[in-house]
């Protein structure tokens, strides 16, 4: 076994001890010049660690055979901080993880990645602001990166899915833990599209609740800037923000409704950093320097009742009886109308018979 | 003395010859019936004492011994109170006359001799009629309901006193045969689609549900109207045909619920079982194997308001009687068929607090919550439900700020149209051996659902850009068949099928 592989595999034993905090793995590791030396120097991992995770860790470098063969059977790529194909980002940063375990491509994780935060709970514009960004940033060939949860996460994931587009999904649990379980196929959409879902907790652990802000610091250290589309007060997306602050990261917010409790939290953000403030999506990409995905103006032929929709949907959203009135026609022409309308990209039923014209 | 005195009894909703037998002896005065009959049946002892003594007759105080042939099936009720008391009768030679035996008797009787009413009525006297049985006693009360059967002759009478008058020659005029178009006229609803304002794309999609028969269900928060629509769709429903009519009235009849003043269900069956329904009520069974409300709905609607509320075991019974359209009910001995062609009308909330999705209130449920609410709903059920319906609980006149000018079209104007979109189908699939466009099934949807080259773009548009599931894609095709129906096209078009994407909703609400 050479010096290297003996090195990687203390590392992945340690990081396979349960629940041990990251401050305590870090005294250990500075406390010798190479991971390796862990398995000679007990006596010093003793002293460093409590009895049982010292045992624990001694138990992990036994079966550590075992450990890589299961990872490798599960299709799993891990890699230490000192292999070549640890995303540059991510080693910049000061906690960084020791070892990630990756599903998926890895080669997403060393692209040009901007992470999207927000809450789980949403107003439809806080999802509407996630949606369009994303596939914006997408466009643009950024790899948005994002915590698959509930709420802007997911759908920061999906807009990318739906364009066929790649993105990565860090885990606040292992990485054959999926967490929430509705997402089971979101996270079939995201490998099949050349995304990776990333974590450095072993296989198996649970998402317990301090894992979600530790996992906060791999989403904002993957990515060049960090743009938040909503939260509210004391939203964990908050933590990714001051996170990415501290790692010298660019950050970005969009102003929100004042008068809704979902935006609180990023405006207030925003009284903070006034800087952070974008409007566009073309406001992230041009501050990170990225040049926008040329727009491909679309021919649309429209009739006449189209553009009287059209016309009256430009001052927000409308009722269907609304328009029923506005066009005078029967519901079943209007249906075929609107489905005309929704079909070409120009509208959109936001549901609960309103329609609205379609974000760009 | 030995009597023989032909009755009948119901199992499901076939009537089946009943010879009562009996036999009186002389040896301690007592009252044996044999023949596997039921606890009402049996009691029938105390009935026709007291009902002989008390219509001025002599009740013998000898031993007699009661069989119902055939003896190996189980008799329910006290449908053959009268046949026995006859018997008794008979065999004491207080009745000569032997008329008796070209008549079959059916009635129970009240201990002052008076001739009850006794369920099922319709499916006896047709079973009966089939048997080649011509002459009928029967419970007055029971007359209205008999008088629409031709060919046979009905005496419906009030008493044991008047029964007994009638076999020694008494002139009793028959039952006088009763027209069924005549008794459709005037039934009022008390609602009417005029009243809902607002809701067209609701009003729309139940008019194509009821065209086709479609399986419909409404989703909306509370107070959007979804009852109400509900409760307006029977002013729509197209006439019943005689045959259907009389199929409804035999199951309603055999259940005891059907109005005896009317003798025959004019309209069609709009049944509203609670959410907290047992499975046997809502598909039938129970110790008598009585028809569920499955069956109750037979040619009509089933309204499921709330529908997550419901046991999931509930639910799940129903799929079913949606594909078969019709129930099998096993009992211990025997297993009894109920047809169950029902049109499911279903409501529910978006989610158990009821905001989801709206644009006024805010949703208080967890993600959690709302999968598990919607997911009550699973997918082999959801198949069977062809259009998905959202209402919004905006009114009308709020959302305009004024009185409406809009005039409402009435029920009697949609009716209009779907009697005619249904006489289509009736034309079309008159070879099928089915009525509606939603019973196609694979072979006919080839036969009748050809769609153009443009259309199957458009749905492949459809799926891709709308995120639609492709299980829905012989749905979205039976049910643009019948707006096609309703528009009096031959052929579906791409508006047609253009517009039946558009009852996908909750593919897309909760994708």
């Amino acid at each position: 076994m050479d010096l290297k592989d003996l090195t990687t595999k203390a590392l992945l034993a340690l990081q396979y001890v349960d629940e041990l905090g990251y401050k305590k793995k870090a005294t250990l590791l500075s406390a010798v010049g190479d991971p390796s030396e862990l398995f000679g120097k007990k006596e010093l991992v003793r002293k460093a660690l409590s009895d049982d995770k010292a045992d624990e860790f001694y138990k992990n470098t036994d079966r550590i055979d075992a450990i890589v063969d299961e990872l490798e059977k599960k299709d799993i790529h891990w890699l230490s901080y000192l292999d070549d194909e640890y995303p540059d980002a991510l080693r910049e940063i000061e906690d960084r993880p020791h070892v990630l375990f990756v599903k998926g491509n890895v080669k997403a994780l060393n692209s040009d990645c901007i992470a999207i935060v927000g809450s789980r709970r949403t107003t439809r514009y806080g999802e509407k602001v996630a949606d369009e960004f994303a596939r914006e940033f997408a466009r643009a060939g950024l790899t948005v990166v994002s915590g698959f949860a509930r709420g802007i996460d997911s759908i920061a994931h999906k807009a990318c899915v739906a364009i066929g587009c790649p993105t990565v999904a860090v885990f606040a649990c292992g990485i054959d833990v999926i967490y929430p379980a509705e997402h089971r196929g979101l996270l079939d959409g995201i490998l099949m599209n050349g995304g990776a879902a990333v974590t450095e907790y072993p296989l198996g652990t649970k998402p317990l609740q301090y894992h979600f802000p530790e996992r906060n610091r791999i989403i904002s250290g993957l990515s060049r800037g960090v743009f938040l589309a909503q939260a509210a007060k004391r939203s964990g997306s908050l933590i990714t923000m001051r996170l990415a602050i501290e790692q010298g990261k660019d950050v970005f917010v969009v102003p929100g409704n004042i008068y809704a409790a979902e935006n609180e939290g990023g405006n207030e953000l925003l009284r903070e950093i006034p800087d952070a403030l974008v409007i566009s999506a073309d406001d992230v990409l041009d501050s990170m320097h990225v040049k926008r995905a040329s727009s491909e103006s679309q021919v649309v032929e429209i009739n006449i009742t189209g553009s009287r929709i059209l016309e009256a949907l430009r001052d927000g959203e409308q009722h269907f009886e609304e328009l029923l009135e506005l066009t005078e026609l029967s519901v079943s022409e209007l249906t075929n109308e609107l489905f005309d309308l929704e079909l070409n990209g120009l509208i959109q039923n936001t549901g609960g018979n309103y329609y609205a014209l379609a974000g760009v | 003395m030995l009597a023989k005195v032909k009755s009948y009894a119901l199992e499901g909703l076939k009537g089946y010859a009943v010879d009562v037998e009996l036999d009186i002896n002389s040896g301690v005065p007592g009252y044996e019936m044999v023949g596997l009959a039921s606890t009402a049946t049996k009691e029938s002892k105390e009935r026709v004492r007291s009902a002989i003594k008390n219509s001025g007759l002599q009740y013998p105080a000898k031993r007699i011994t009661v069989n119902l042939a055939p003896a190996d099936t189980k008799k329910e009720g006290p449908v053959f109170d009268l046949a026995t008391a006859i018997g008794i009768l008979v065999a004491t030679e207080q009745i000569e006359n032997k008329a008796y035996k070209d008549y079959v008797f059916v009635g129970e009787l009240s201990l002052d001799g008076e001739l009850r009413h006794v369920n099922g009525i319709m499916s006896i006297l047709i079973s009966a009629m089939q048997d080649g049985c011509k002459k009928f006693i029967i419970p007055s009360a029971d007359a209205r309901e008999a008088s629409f059967i031709e060919g046979i002759q009905v005496y419906a009478l009030n008493n044991l006193r008047e029964v007994i008058e009638f076999l020694s020659g008494v002139v009793f005029e028959p039952v006088p045969v009763s027209s069924y178009e005549a008794s459709c006229q005037n039934h009022g609803y008390g609602c009417d689609f005029a009243d809902v304002k607002g809701q067209t794309v609701a009003k729309r999609a139940l008019e194509i549900a009821v065209a086709g028969g479609h399986n419909a269900l409404m989703i909306g928060p509370p107070g959007a109207g979804k009852t109400m629509l509900a409760k307006c769709v029977p002013t729509i429903m197209p006439e019943m045909t005689f045959d259907e009519a009389v199929e409804v009235t035999k199951i309603h009849s055999v259940s005891g619920i059907l109005d005896s003043s009317v003798g025959i269900v004019t309209t069609r069956p709009f049944r509203t079982p609670h959410h907290t329904t047992t499975v046997p009520t809502l598909v039938g069974g129970g110790a008598k194997a009585k028809p569920g409300e499955v069956s109750l709905a037979h040619s009509g609607v089933l309204f499921l308001d709330e529908m997550p509320e419901y046991s999931r075991r509930a639910l799940e019974t129903l799929r079913q009687p949606l594909e078969d359209r019709k129930v099998t009910v096993a009992r211990v001995a025997n297993t009894v068929e109920y047809p169950a062609n029902f049109m499911l009308l279903a409501s529910m909330n978006p989610c158990p607090c009821g905001n989801y999705g709206s644009k006024t209130q805010v949703c208080r449920c967890t993600p959690a919550q709302i999968h598990n609410y919607v997911s009550k709903l699973s997918g082999p059920l959801m198949d069977r439900i062809d259009l998905q319906i959202e209402v919004d609980n905006i009114s009308y006149s709020e959302l305009r700020g004024r009185e409406s000018k809009q005039k409402c079209e009435t029920s009697a104007e949609i009716k209009k149209r779907i009697n005619a979109a249904r006489a289509i189908q009736r034309e079309r699939f008159k070879n099928d051996g089915i009525l509606t466009n939603s019973e196609m099934g694979s072979r006919e949807l080839n036969k009748y659902c050809q769609i153009d080259k443009n259309s199957e773009r458009l749905l492949e548009k459809a799926f891709e850009k709308l995120n639609l599931s492709a299980r829905g894609t012989t749905r979205i095709l039976k049910v643009a068949r019948t707006i096609a129906d309703i528009e009096g096209s031959k052929d579906i078009e791409t508006a047609h099928i253009a517009e039946a994407i558009q009852y996908r909703g909750l593919d897309r609400k909760y994708s």
